[in-house]
């Protein structure tokens, strides 16, 4: 028989049995309906409904207005307290995330022009959180401030008018005008699924041959290993790849997301991406024993990647050294790719040094797990 | 039994690494990276103006750490290909006149990632708002930030990585192991001697118990030795809630292992029920009322959801029962409910 011909005779072996199965459908549309669902939903990094309570001493008119304009937009979900004890109480029994203290006489003294502080206590837990509620009481505050003095809809004694000087500062978002989390949080997302799926069903079909020992038997024949490994990893490579585009699908009709940049350069990358996790997967079946143990050994490495890739937050807030052991991070370079070409639509010129680190990592840890795949036997 | 079931665990020293090596890396990475502030914004600014004003303003953005100035390209093509090209986040452009005629800035910002946008643009407005003099009316805020007043993302981490630790052990892994005795055949022959299904099962979890209940002592060690984390409360009380989640999360396991037949579904069942869940819909990481209402109404049947609150006001708030009870009673029920249901499974699988 010649190479491709074996070659063939595999895949057609593979394509049958993983068509026969029917987690493998699981694989192809659930897995990533669920993930994109669930992920794309519950992933976010914005602080929304944040409770928030008012103990306020003055209840005057004005200290009322400015209690009822934190009510605007959804930052913050007014919860009304009874004005007994102390503030601190409500943090302690999680009655509400944040307390504004409106101070007595705060309406006489913002009438005078003298100086007025309010208290916002913050609950820490999540200093994230709690960091994000303080700016936006500010912005709020600022808001309500600026209003003031434009005297509109307080119908209130009109302030000194304040010099002017203010700047105006105009901000436009770029690429992006609506702010909207998806459009970052999904790429990342389907860079997740395409590591998951590629990594861990490559390992777990090498190792259960492994376990049924069969493995065994196909190393007697004349088979050789490329034309093996060959018919085990060019359907994952496919199943993968058709899982992405399922799931490009699904972002677009569930979020909106489109590509802006070239699909031609996404699967590009995404193709010299699955060497690697291919490799890494073969990798991770020369070391376990069982399926069980490939689970876990992949899962392990998914978290880490996961960690450092700047899913969740953006590899350039990290600490130094950590950012250091990032650079090496293969998901890193992939989710920054399938960001910039889904939501800047940048092509290969400006994306050249990830294509670079792929090609390499690539190359470096599937010609790894090649060797050492042979050795074991 | 209990200790054939330890032989079992102890034979399998990858797994037993992993188990204690992962939540340890898991909290040093979360300890330490987990930074949502983003500094040294790369800020190219296009001065057109050259004048008094706008040389304070560059200034001003310069002498902060939330900016760094960089030159404006020669050929430039405008921010989007300065976004493009990755070199800067954001881009300001002060026209001519500025300050005589025209007061205006503009700020444009990369706002690919909306969080690191919106951040970028609150920076910029503080630093331009504080060279605006004569506001008139004079509020200002006085932050105060209780329990955690550094914003230590490792106070957040560590009361959830213990609850995840937990639910893998207790409900991962028990669910694995009795779903394998089951696919091996080994169940019936350890049903058919004279020991009895409670014992059984006694026997099967007790070591995953303490291979929880140790793990998670581990994460608590090092948080609090490596980042301070305090632990204000009582330690008995967080004891016993422990218990109470490991029962929860034992019926968890219970319950995934008489549904699947094999240990594949095993696993993945309890990954869909437990872990993740866990880790995206339990307040571990991302805040539940951000989420959507749907969303939200499930995290209700989460039962880390009340175990992150009960932990997390024991350590941080030093909360006591008086606070804290509904959220055992609901744990408690929750326990109560799966274990009817998987012991009614059990008996018909076998009856």
């Amino acid at each position: 028989m010649s190479g491709l011909s074996v070659i063939g005779s595999f895949l057609k072996k593979e394509f049958r049995q993983i068509l026969r199965s029917r987690e493998m459908l699981i694989v192809l549309f659930a897995l990533p309906a669920m993930q994109l669902l669930v992920m794309g939903f519950a992933v976010t990094n914005e602080v929304k409904n944040l409770t928030l309570s008012f103990f306020d001493y003055d209840n005057s008119p004005l200290s009322r207005n400015l209690c009822a304009s934190f009510s605007q937009g959804d930052r913050f979900r007014v919860v009304p307290v009874s004005q007994a004890g102390k503030p601190e109480e409500l943090l302690f029994r999680w009655q509400s995330k944040v307390v504004i203290v409106i101070p007595k006489g705060f309406a006489r003294d913002v009438y005078s022009g003298r100086q007025v502080s309010l208290q916002v206590i913050s609950d820490g837990i999540d200093g994230n959180t709690a960091a994000l509620a303080t700016t936006y009481a500010g912005g709020y505050l600022a808001e309500f401030a600026q209003k003031l003095e434009a005297r509109k809809d307080l119908g209130w004694r009109a302030l000194k008018k304040a010099p002017d000087k203010r700047i105006n500062l105009i901000s436009r978002m770029s690429f992006n005008p609506d702010l909207k989390s998806s459009s970052n949080i999904i790429p990342g997302i389907i860079a997740v699924l395409v590591t998951v799926t590629s990594m861990l069903l490559s390992a777990i079909s090498l190792v259960k041959e492994k376990e049924l020992g069969t493995l065994e038997q196909l190393m007697v024949t004349p088979v050789k290993k490329h034309q093996l490994l060959a018919g085990k990893l060019i359907p994952y490579l496919l199943i993968t790849l058709l899982q992405m585009q399922v799931a490009m699908l699904l972002a677009r009709i569930i979020f909106g997301v489109t590509v802006s940049g070239s699909y031609a350069v996404l699967l590009l990358f995404s193709l010299v991406y699955l060497f690697t996790t291919l490799g890494l997967g073969i990798l991770i079946s020369t070391r376990v024993q069982s399926q069980q143990q490939a689970m876990f050994f992949s899962w392990f490495i998914m978290v880490v990647a996961i960690l450092l890739s700047g899913f969740f937050v953006p590899v350039r807030n990290m600490p130094e050294g950590i950012r250091l052991i990032a650079c090496f991070n293969p998901l890193s370079h992939y989710m920054t790719v399938l960001r910039e070409i889904v939501v800047k639509g940048s092509g290969l010129i400006q994306l050249g040094r990830e294509f670079a680190v792929l090609l390499g990592s690539g190359a470096l840890i599937f010609g790894i797990s090649v060797i050492s795949f042979r050795k074991r036997v | 039994m209990a200790q054939k079931e330890l032989y079992h665990i102890l034979r399998d020293p990858r797994t037993l690494v992993i188990l204690f090596l992962m939540p340890l890396l898991q909290l040093i990475i979360f300890g330490y990276a987990m930074n949502m502030e983003i500094r040294d914004v790369p800020l190219v600014i296009e001065d057109q103006a050259r004048n008094q004003a706008s040389h304070k303003l560059i200034e001003r953005f310069g002498s902060t750490s939330y900016f760094k100035l960089l030159p404006l390209p020669q050929w430039s093509d405008g921010p989007e290909a300065l976004f493009r090209s990755r070199s800067a986040l954001a881009y300001m452009t002060i026209p001519k006149g500025f300050m005589e005629s025209n007061p205006e800035l503009l700020f444009v910002i990369d706002a690919s990632d909306p969080n690191s946008a919106q951040m970028i643009q609150s920076y910029a407005t503080g630093i331009v708002n504080a060279m605006t003099t004569g506001t008139e009316a004079k509020i200002d805020l006085r932050p105060m930030v209780m329990f955690n007043p550094d914003l230590k993302s490792s106070f957040f981490f560590v009361p959830g990585l213990i609850a995840m630790i937990l639910v893998m052990v207790c409900a991962l892994l028990t669910s694995i192991s009795i779903s394998r005795e089951k696919e091996l055949g080994t169940m019936e022959q350890i049903l058919v001697s004279p020991v009895s299904a409670t014992e059984i099962l006694l026997g099967k979890v007790m070591p995953y118990i303490a291979l929880g209940l140790m793990d998670g002592l581990v994460i608590l060690g090092v948080g609090m030795l490596l980042f301070r984390v305090p632990f204000r409360g009582e330690f008995t009380v967080f004891l016993g809630f422990t218990f109470l989640y490991v029962l929860t999360a034992l019926c968890i396991g219970l319950l995934v292992s008489t549904l699947a037949k094999t240990q594949q579904a095993a696993m993945m069942m309890a990954l869909a029920i437990t872990l993740l869940p866990t880790i995206l819909l339990s307040g571990f990481m991302f805040p539940i009322a951000s989420m959507p209402p749907i969303l939200q109404k499930i995290t209700y049947i989460v039962p880390a959801r009340y175990y992150l609150q009960i932990i997390r006001g024991i350590m941080l708030k030093g909360n006591t029962i008086a606070q804290l009870y509904q959220s055992g009673f609901i744990l408690a029920g929750m326990s109560a409910g799966m274990l009817v249901l998987a012991s009614r499974r059990f008996k018909l699988r076998l009856g």
